[in-house]
């Protein structure tokens, strides 16, 4: 596949030019975070984190690609590996007591949504996904969908969100919210 | 005041990152004071941060399960798959097993699903996919080869030039290749190209989705390895037939008694055309009545 053809598959939301990518470069940034002191855990993720950092900014159209793609990951990869080795360092000079007191409830929070998430159907979840992970626009998720319009993918998440949140404030209802 | 849906959008529009320089007084006077906001947005946040999350796992799911032992190089990949082929061949030689499977049948019922939405339904259709493994199949027709018809082994030749397209593969037709390569073809009589069309095969789905839509009525497309079928295809049974042509391995939809085109490079949504070349439509029919 050339770059062109992986872009044009990319914008159109095909998950297997992810895949194209991913193997494709893996050797060469597993390698390049190897040989700068990181383990091949921390290489695979940091990749990973690259790729999908890719994955949004191209599939919503917000890229315009100057260089090749490959060339695009790999300066992606470098600065998530810098500032992760600039938190490691920062981390063993200070104390490690800045620990938040409410992350606890924060991931008990989590862990509730993510059972409110699994009562959702998967076009909904699909759309949401779209819109606040692959920060794609109403356009762009009526195309993957296949509806008729932006308008329709607006009703459609405006109603997907709005069953996510009933589902989710039935089990907060201790708390006030806006109703 | 605004409406309660008005200070949700308002919170929607904080969480991705697009207020105004109208809207952010707004927002913070509302933080300041009221404390159904203040919940609200602190709910939101937790909501958007776990879809995001679960979205990124599902992403990470998907490239941790992709295999990358081998990213660079990938000769010796195909190198086993013509050792496993040939090796099967030699069993079924000796068994004398008398296969004439020329394709491979894909039948699918899919079940109609009445849905009452507007809109389009991505149906989960209850698939039985009967796929066997590319080297399977190849290793029938190196095995059948001597005896199949002149007019099959006629069209085989034709697809020598499929070689041109595989430079990944030097030590094919070298005697250095994989051992057994050389002895079944001395044994069987099978043309080595066969055998290099291995590799070629790439038009394998992993599987196929019936669209309804008020758009596309009869149309077709390939997207992320699958096929999808727009139209109302959950009325009838539909076959999707595997065929070896001169362009290599393609893939063929028979509805109500007719046959079409699948083709393998269409990533756009393409109107299905019907099969005019008129001996695929009779091999095809040949497949189908076996």
């Amino acid at each position: 596949m050339t770059d062109q053809e992986i872009l044009d598959k990319v914008k159109k939301g095909d998950e297997s030019a992810l895949d194209f990518l991913y193997k494709k470069n893996y050797k060469m940034m597993i390698n390049m975070i190897i040989k700068n002191n990181g383990t091949e855990e921390e290489a695979k993720d940091v990749y990973q984190e690259a790729l999908l950092a890719f994955w949004i900014k191209a599939a919503s159209g917000k890229l315009e690609m100057t260089s090749k793609i490959s060339t695009y990951i790999y300066s992606i990869c470098q600065n998530l590996w810098r500032k992760e080795l600039d938190r490691k360092s920062r981390l063993s000079h200070e104390q490690k007591d800045s620990i938040e007191p409410d992350t606890a409830d924060e991931t008990e929070r989590a862990k509730l949504i993510n059972l409110c998430l699994n009562e959702l159907g998967e076009t909904c979840k699909k759309i949401l996904y779209f819109f606040y992970y692959d920060d794609l626009s109403m356009d762009e998720i009526a195309e993957r969908m296949g509806f008729a319009n932006a308008d329709t993918a607006k009703t459609k998440k405006y109603k997907c969100k709005k069953e996510l949140d009933k589902i989710v404030k039935t089990k907060f209802k201790t708390q006030d919210f806006l109703d | 005041m605004l409406s309660s849906d008005q200070y949700k959008e308002l919170i929607d529009t904080y969480l991705k990152g697009n207020l105004s320089p109208e809207e952010t007084p707004i927002f913070e006077e509302q933080l300041r004071n009221n404390t159904a906001f203040k919940n609200e947005l602190d709910l939101q946040k937790s909501i958007v941060e776990t879809l995001k999350a679960n979205r990124k796992a599902e992403l990470k799911n998907r490239l941790n399960a992709i295999d990358v032992s081998n990213s660079n190089s990938n000769w010796w990949k195909y190198a086993a798959i013509i050792g496993l082929v040939s090796s099967i061949g030699i069993w079924f030689y000796v068994t004398k097993k008398d296969i004439s499977n020329q394709s491979i049948i894909v039948q699918q019922n899919i079940q109609a699903k009445a849905e009452e939405s507007d809109e389009i339904v991505m149906d989960e259709p209850k698939i039985n996919l009967v796929k066997k493994t590319v080297a399977e199949k190849e290793n029938f027709q190196a095995t059948n080869n001597a005896s199949l018809e002149e007019k099959k082994a006629k069209r085989k030749t034709s697809k020598k030039n499929d070689k041109e397209e595989l430079p990944n593969l030097p030590n094919l037709h070298s005697p250095e290749g994989p051992g057994v390569h050389e002895p079944i073809s001395k044994d069987l009589d099978a043309p080595d190209h066969s055998l290099t069309n291995t590799p070629h095969i790439s038009t394998s789905v992993a599987g196929v989705e019936v669209v309804r839509s008020k758009k596309h009525k009869f149309h077709y497309r390939y997207f992320d390895n699958k096929l999808f079928l727009y139209g109302n295809f959950d009325a009838n049974t539909y076959d999707i037939l595997e065929l070896n042509t001169s362009k290599g391995q393609s893939l063929f939809l028979k509805y109500e008694s007719s046959y079409y085109n699948l083709e393998s490079n269409t990533t756009e949504i393409s109107k299905l055309e019907q099969v005019k070349d008129r001996h695929i439509a009779k091999e095809l029919e040949e497949i189908q009545n076996k």
